[in-house]
């Protein structure tokens, strides 16, 4: 057998190491008995960090949602309508039927896109912990991220464009390697999705889409993915 | 555990966070604070470490 790689066990079981250390502990641990049980005492610790939920950083919500919101493209085109709304022949309008408009018309155009939706409704989240998703194939305009709330069920809260009729997105939780169907929405939009399957300390999330009525494994690959939370 | 967490140095404590609550690996950690890598693997492992510890003495005396 190889050297114990001891020194990385704990960056393993706390998710920090990168590649390729990751995948060489990951190989070790999987065949050497004495590092299995020592990454578990440590996700056993994490176990009880998590659930101190007041240790979390303070500043943590708000790096998500600056992370969340950079590059939201929503500006450019909301400046287009609105300046093209100005040019349409008003001036024959009483000026206070031109204000009423321009106000409900503004008010439309500001309403919130599913980013600025998608990043609220992850600032508003309290005493959990929030692992984002990361996109893994040509569809980068998602965005999800898993919750592990102090108490309750986690859940999947996913920014993603309504599937196509008889289609469904589908939550799973990659547990030893094997996915567990853990719940379905056919919606687009800022989508919740509470995990049906029991998510242990180690175990990934993935997203894909699946027929509507949902598959006993994954049809296609997977669209948001973290490996292990 | 509490007791534990802020009883860690603060540079171990942001690195156990920015990992765990950033979801940061530890080459993100360095870029993030400019520690070098070892030093950021020293403050995970040490971290770590007192965390488990610490536990294991709560089971122990408790």
């Amino acid at each position: 057998m190889t050297e114990h790689p001891q020194d990385d066990l704990a960056a393993f079981a706390l998710g920090a190491l990168d590649e390729p250390e990751r995948g060489f502990v990951d190989a070790h641990v999987r065949i050497c008995v004495p590092c299995t049980e020592e990454v578990e005492t440590y996700r056993v610790a994490l176990h009880s960090y998590a659930s101190a939920a007041d240790v979390a950083p303070s500043d943590l919500r708000s790096r998500i949602v600056a992370r969340a919101s950079s590059g939201a493209p929503n500006g450019r085109s909301r400046d287009n309508a609105w300046t093209a709304w100005l040019r349409r022949p008003i001036a024959l309008v009483p000026v206070a039927l031109a204000v009423v408009i321009l106000v409900s018309i503004a008010t439309v155009l500001a309403r919130p896109s599913d980013a600025d939706r998608y990043a609220s409704t992850i600032a508003n989240i309290r005493d959990a912990r929030i692992l984002e998703l990361s996109t893994t194939n040509s569809v980068s305009d998602l965005q999800g991220s898993l919750v592990i709330p102090r108490e309750g069920a986690p859940y999947v809260v996913l920014r993603v464009h309504a599937p196509p009729s008889g289609r469904a997105w589908e939550a799973w939780v990659l547990h030893a390697n094997t996915p567990l169907p853990a719940g379905l929405s056919a919606s687009g939009g800022v989508v919740t999705i509470t995990l049906t399957a029991p998510l242990a300390a180690g175990d990934g999330v993935a997203v894909t889409q699946e027929p509507s009525a949902g598959s006993a494994a994954p049809t296609s690959d997977p669209v948001l993915v973290v490996p292990r939370t | 555990v509490r007791a534990a967490v802020r009883s860690l140095p603060d540079e171990q404590r942001e690195a156990l966070d920015l990992a765990f609550w950033g979801g940061l690996s530890q080459s993100e950690i360095s870029a993030r604070t400019g520690a070098p890598l070892g030093t950021v693997k020293s403050r995970v492992r040490l971290a770590m470490a007192k965390l488990r510890d610490e536990l294991a003495d709560e089971g122990t005396s408790g």
